[in-house]
């Protein structure tokens, strides 16, 4: 006989939706930087932006807490992988056409101070955007821990590479940015300590268990 | 071992099937029931003439499919990462470690996958009466993953060679050993009729420990589950020892006289006994013992049909079993069921039916006096006696009744030699199915997550697709020096090929070709020797201008792309065809207007008229094959792709023209081409400082005069500064500056076959006169230098008059003058020719703007050598020019302004941070202003002097007898016929009429226009001497 049981499953949109941006935006970049006067070097600049734009949701979504959720955890898992993809593509395009994959020219030209945590931040978000994927049962102390320093590390990255630069346009988009993973942290620190429903005390008197003694 | 005959193979009842007559390749009489001959012949009748919708599916046809499968999973995955990895990287170590990597991660996802299945099926054989073989289907697991291991090397090692693929051969050798103990245990299996696979482990119902002893003892199930030896499987084939080891092991199956050796299962409904009994007969079959499973009423039958088969293998609808009475264990099913059987008219009535009659013989007693009937005897089953058995019997009620029956049949002690096992209840359930429902999710926006994710990956391999195809058409190819010069693409692509092998029919007015509708005539480009080539893709490029060359590549960016282009070499401008002689390369072209052929280029793109269609339908009307390039393999989408960037490539040159007509001004067309007042140039000359003003400095060129003719680069090894003002000491650099005024951009160059190919023109340009040879003008025309013709006064008054500045020949080669081998520059004042090339506004700034045009990979000193002018103009009061380079090493400009040809310093090392591919041959030093000297022009080497008409800087004097005689230099003449003045030593002199020039010569060079002077470079020689000096001329 069957049964009919509600499970938990998480939704698939979010997926779909990260999935269709991630190949839109690289169908864009490959198709559009044909007509640009230098197709490697505008690939290598695409990228990077559609990298930001996929993990943005990610971002904030970690920044507000929500990773978990039939919803949330689908939007966090998607945008972080898919940006993961299309910075691995950046990687790709700027590290091997763009510097013609000499890694000591992206160190002579960015600085260790820019290039190194790039590098790393490449690195340990590769292992992050496979760790979002572990179930539930597997889910360690380690693992969060790991989460959180990746979502740190990457989104310091974005945001001094973005208002760092000497273009305008790149600079108002990282400050934007910025403006808002910092709004989201401020209002998930003011859910965390309890200050939405702190009620002031009535003027003129104190709560009763902090009356003096007589 | 078992006590029975060796079996007689039977052969299927038609020897008109190609596996029946294989099978007899491979069958002998009396073979063992399960050696090789007896597995080869299942594998050929597996293999070939077998199809799974007609006939019988076998275990063994299952396994072998199965294996198969894994080699496949093993191998796709592999092959398609190692497709990517030879698309996208380099040969080198990283591309060998991707290999190896990828196909380890392959075959890590199948062994957690193997890992997976062996978990579950753990778990669901966990709570058995029987303890589970995790080892057996460990054995399984690694068979597997021995497989899929063996496709992914198939896949992986031609990317290594030839060599590295056959060394997988070795694996073959375990891979068919595998496949013989496998297919042993399946023929087994598949030869016994059970009705499904299953493992008495896998029963859940209540049994006592000596009926389990029993059931293992009849089921040939050792004590302690039994490992696989992997020795025994690999090498039985090669030691007797190890033969005899496994002989022994499946020896295990005698006869125990402590032991039961006949079962009686019975039970209520669903309370497991034919699984049970089918477990039995499973793991008989695995251990390689010869069992057969039949119902009663088929015992009946092959009683009657078969009483004495104990031989002979029956083919039973399309399958193949052991004789029944030639197996070691006899499992009967469902011997209580009831059913009636046909008898005989001569058969006695039994249990008092009537004769004739059908019978019921679900009776224990009707059922022992119909096998008595049949087979004759007190005990017609007594050959079973010291064999196993196991009935079913399906009333529990009457189990000791058909248990004394059975025990009479056989004649044996029924206390002692067959046990009754009567299982109790119900089997327990499958766990109730249920249906998971997702909380909360829409069914719409469910199915519009999977059509976005669908869309997703599509558009990825799209683009994955699109990147590897890159790899394709633009895969590098290493040309010799000649093949580069004359045939390599420069990043110099003008137009798509189909466009120019139809431009006379789409483009005859704009181009002012409608009278000669041969484009490369018109204009005066050399043909190629092979003229009658066809006039399609497939022909190019013979079918194309010397100096024209065919790629992948788009223009200006030459990006790879599937369209093909035809772009200009070095050859079109340094190629001249003299008479009916080959195209001699590395001569200055006499007759080739590239200006107006340029100039007519750009009027027909700007023409509203000119489609991708009307390209496309007018190349298809001429060459029905369409040649459509293959991007996809879909004929109609590969035509919109290709639509698609002709249709690119037409909008993006309108574009850039449209935005750089306040810059470049507006092209000339029709007849308008080939006015000297519109174009001034004329056929074999350009301005090529105006487009390196332009494009370099950003700033008017318009005003610049400085013509050029363009020169020979015979033996160019034989001077270090190259020139006519002697400013670029590097050869690479030399061809680099003029490829980039020639119009090709710095990501254009900076691709790798693009820069290759201009090392390699550069290279050829060091020698080529010398080697390959091209003849003096005495060699090619023998009659102008008649036989006996003394040429040593020539050369006497050569040594006296011309040696001084341009050296002479030394065996193959040339030698300059002692201590003037830079070579000299000779001052304005002292030669006097035109000065419109050296004097022109902007000429000193354009060493640094050169020098720092191509970043370096460490640009600080460049930056400085900017900055340091920059300074100096500041102090000498120069402000503007200050500024000017201010803002050249940084304009601040956004980045989003992509334009590598007039942008920043700053961004053009952003662009190519790893330094320019040609940045080395731009050395600081490289390109100067050759200070120290005044104003003046450099004495050239001049070997092949004839091939260098016409002559000085500026094409101004037809001959070198008008250049030795200076009151025969013609103030107007009429150029572009091509021909050749033999005597002379020069372009044929036509001199205008009333009207001016007519056709073919319709260009009037006239000496009176700014740049055109013909003034100047005069030697003192005598009017009888002129004819001596031609004649030694005509040697060099």
């Amino acid at each position: 006989m069957e049964k009919k049981q509600e499970v938990e499953r998480d939704y698939i949109w979010p997926y779909g939706l990260a999935a269709f941006l991630l190949g839109l935006g690289t169908l864009a970049i490959t198709a559009l930087s044909l007509s640009g006067p230098d197709v490697s070097y505008l690939r290598s600049q695409w990228t990077a932006w559609l990298a930001l734009a996929l993990a943005t949701p990610a971002i904030l979504a970690y920044a507000g807490g929500l990773t978990d959720g039939l919803v949330w955890r689908p939007v966090w898992r998607g945008f972080w992988t898919a940006g993961f993809l299309a910075f691995a593509l950046h990687f790709f395009w700027a590290v091997y056409r763009t510097y013609d994959g000499d890694y000591g020219a992206v160190f002579l030209h960015q600085g260790t101070w820019f290039a190194l945590p790039n590098f790393i931040a490449a690195a340990i978000w590769a292992v992050d955007a496979i760790a979002v994927w572990l179930p539930q049962k597997l889910s360690r102390p380690a693992i969060h821990w790991l989460h959180g320093f990746v979502w740190l590390w990457v989104t310091a990255s974005f945001i001094v590479s973005t208002i760092l630069r000497p273009d305008m346009g790149i600079m108002i988009a990282g400050y934007v940015f910025t403006a808002a993973v910092t709004m989201i942290l401020l209002l998930r620190l003011r859910t965390v300590f309890g200050l939405a429903s702190a009620k002031p005390p009535a003027s003129g008197s104190l709560p009763a268990d902090t009356a003096p003694a007589k | 071992m078992p006590n029975h005959p060796i079996f007689e193979l039977i052969f299927p009842s038609t020897n008109q099937t190609w596996s029946a007559r294989v099978a007899r390749w491979f069958a002998k009489k009396n073979q063992e029931p399960l050696g090789a001959n007896r597995v080869v012949t299942q594998t050929m009748q597996d293999l070939f003439g077998t199809k799974d919708v007609q006939d019988a599916i076998m275990a063994s046809y299952v396994w072998m499919a199965d294996q198969i499968g894994h080699i496949a999973l093993g191998a796709i995955f592999t092959l398609l990462w190692c497709w990517g990895v030879y698309a996208f990287t380099s040969p080198g170590t990283t591309r060998s470690v991707l290999y190896i990597g990828g196909t380890l991660a392959v075959f890590a996802v199948w062994f957690w996958k193997e890992r997976v299945d062996l978990r579950d099926v753990t778990v669901r054989a966990s709570g058995s009466q029987f303890d589970f073989n995790i080892s057996d289907v460990q054995w399984n697991v690694h068979t597997a993953l021995f497989y899929f291991l063996l496709g992914g090397l198939l896949a992986m090692t031609p990317f290594f060679g030839l060599y590295a693929f056959l060394a997988t051969i070795i694996l073959w050798v375990p891979a068919v050993f595998l496949a013989y103990w496998w297919l042993r245990r399946k023929i087994a299996f598949q030869q016994a009729g059970l009705p499904y696979l299953f493992r008495v482990a896998n029963f859940k119902g209540e049994l006592s420990d000596a009926q389990k002893a029993a059931i293992r003892h009849i089921a040939g199930i050792p004590e302690k589950p039994d490992r696989v030896h992997v020795h025994e499987v690999l090498f039985f084939w090669l030691s007797r020892s190890i033969r005899e080891q496994i002989r022994q092991r499946e020896t295990h199956l005698l006869k125990d006289p402590l032991t039961p050796q006949h079962l009686v299962i019975s039970g209520p409904l669903a309370s497991g006994k034919t699984p049970l009994a089918t477990g039995i007969g499973t793991e008989y079959a695995f251990a390689l013992g010869i069992g057969r499973y039949i119902s009663a009423i088929k015992l009946l039958e092959l009683a009657q049909t078969q009483p004495n088969n104990n031989y002979r293998i029956e083919p039973e609808d399309g399958r193949i079993l052991w004789p029944w009475r030639g197996c070691d264990l006899l499992i009967v099913d469902d011997v209580d069921a009831a059913v009636k059987i046909p008898w005989g008219n001569d058969n006695a009535a039994i249990d008092g039916a009537a004769a004739g009659q059908p019978q019921n013989v679900d009776a224990p007693q009707a059922f022992r006096n119909a096998l008595i009937q049949i087979l004759g005897g007190k005990h017609p089953l007594d050959w079973l006696r010291n064999r196993r058995s196991v009935w079913v019997v399906g009333d529990p009620q009457r189990a000791d009744v058909w248990t004394a029956i059975i025990a009479e049949l056989m004649g044996i002690d029924r206390a002692e030699e067959i046990m009754s096992i009567r299982l109790q209840g119900i089997l327990p359930k499958w766990p109730e199915q249920v249906t998971p429902v997702p909380a909360g999710e829409p069914r719409l926006a469910r199915a519009l997550g999977k059509a976005l994710a669908g869309f997703g990956g599509l558009f990825l391999l799209l683009s994955a697709t699109w990147w590897w195809r890159e790899g394709e058409w633009g895969r590098f190819q290493q040309l010799s020096p000649e093949q580069a010069f004359a045939g390599g693409s420069f990043g110099l692509e003008l137009a798509p090929l189909k466009y120019f092998l139809v431009m006379p029919q789409l483009s005859a007015k704009p181009m002012g070709i409608e009278n000669s509708p041969d484009v490369a005539k018109r204009f005066g480009f050399a043909a190629r020797a092979d003229a009658s080539a066809g006039k399609c893709v497939a022909d190019a490029p013979q079918n194309l201008p010397v100096g024209f060359s065919v790629s992948n590549r788009m223009v200006s960016t030459a990006s790879p792309v599937p369209v093909k282009f035809v772009g200009l070499t070095c050859a079109a401008c340094h190629a001249t065809q003299v008479g009916s002689l080959k195209p001699f390369l590395g001569a200055a072209t006499q007759t080739a207007d590239l200006i107006g052929f340029s100039d007519a280029l750009s009027s027909a793109i700007l023409d509203n008229k000119l489609t991708a269609d009307a390209i496309l339908s007018a190349y298809d009307k001429q060459c029905p094959t369409r040649d459509t390039p293959a991007v996809t393999g879909i004929g109609p989408l590969d035509r919109i792709v290709e639509s698609y960037l002709i249709g690119a490539w037409l909008d993006g040159s309108r574009e850039a023209m449209r935005k750089n007509a306040a810059k470049y001004d507006m092209a000339f067309s029709g007849h308008g081409l080939f006015k000297p007042d519109n174009i001034p140039t004329g056929p074999s000359r350009s301005r090529p400082f105006r487009s390196v003003i332009r494009n370099v400095l950003d700033l008017p060129g318009e005003t610049n005069h400085a013509i050029s003719k363009m020169p020979a680069v015979f033996m160019q090894a034989y001077k270090n500064w190259a020139q006519y003002d002697g400013s670029i000491g590097n050869p690479e650099a030399r061809s680099a500056v003029a490829i980039f005024a020639s119009g090709a951009t710095l990501p254009a160059m900076n691709e790798r076959q693009i820069a290759d190919n201009i090392r390699q023109a550069a290279k050829f340009t060091l020698r080529v006169g010398e080697d390959p040879k091209v003849p003096t003008l005495a060699e090619a025309f023998p009659e102008s230098n008649p036989p006996g013709t003394d040429v040593s006064k020539g050369e006497q008054l050569y040594m006296q008059n011309c040696y001084s500045c341009h050296g002479g020949p030394q065996g193959t080669g040339w030698k300059m003058p002692e201590g003037k081998d830079d070579p000299d520059i000779t001052r304005l004042d002292v030669i006097k020719t035109d000065p419109a090339r050296i004097n022109f506004r902007y000429v000193e700034m354009l060493a640094p703007a050169l020098t720092s045009l191509f970043p370096s990979r460490d640009d600080s000193a460049k930056r400085q050598m900017l900055e340091d002018l920059a300074n100096k103009k500041q102090e000498a009061g120069a402000t503007a020019e200050a500024d000017f380079w201010r803002r050249f090493i940084d304009s601040k400009a956004e980045s989003a302004k992509v334009n590598a040809d007039i942008s920043d310093f700053a961004h053009r090392s952003r662009e190519f941070p790893a330094g320019h591919r040609l940045a080395d041959a731009f050395a600081i030093g490289q390109v100067v202003r050759r200070e120290g000297n005044a104003l003046g022009y450099q004495n050239i080497p001049i070997p092949r002097v004839w091939l260098r008409a016409p002559y000085l800087h500026n094409g101004s004097i037809p001959t070198l007898r008008a250049l030795l005689v200076p009151s025969e230099r013609p103030n107007k003449f009429c150029r572009g016929n091509g021909g050749y003045d033999t005597k002379a030593i020069g372009i044929p002199v036509v001199l205008p009429d009333a009207d001016g020039c007519k056709a073919p010569t319709q260009f009037l060079f006239d000496a009176a226009v700014e740049g055109n002077s013909n003034q100047g470079h005069e030697i003192s020689i005598r009017p009888q001497d002129v004819d001596d000096l031609l004649a030694y001329l005509r040697t060099l």
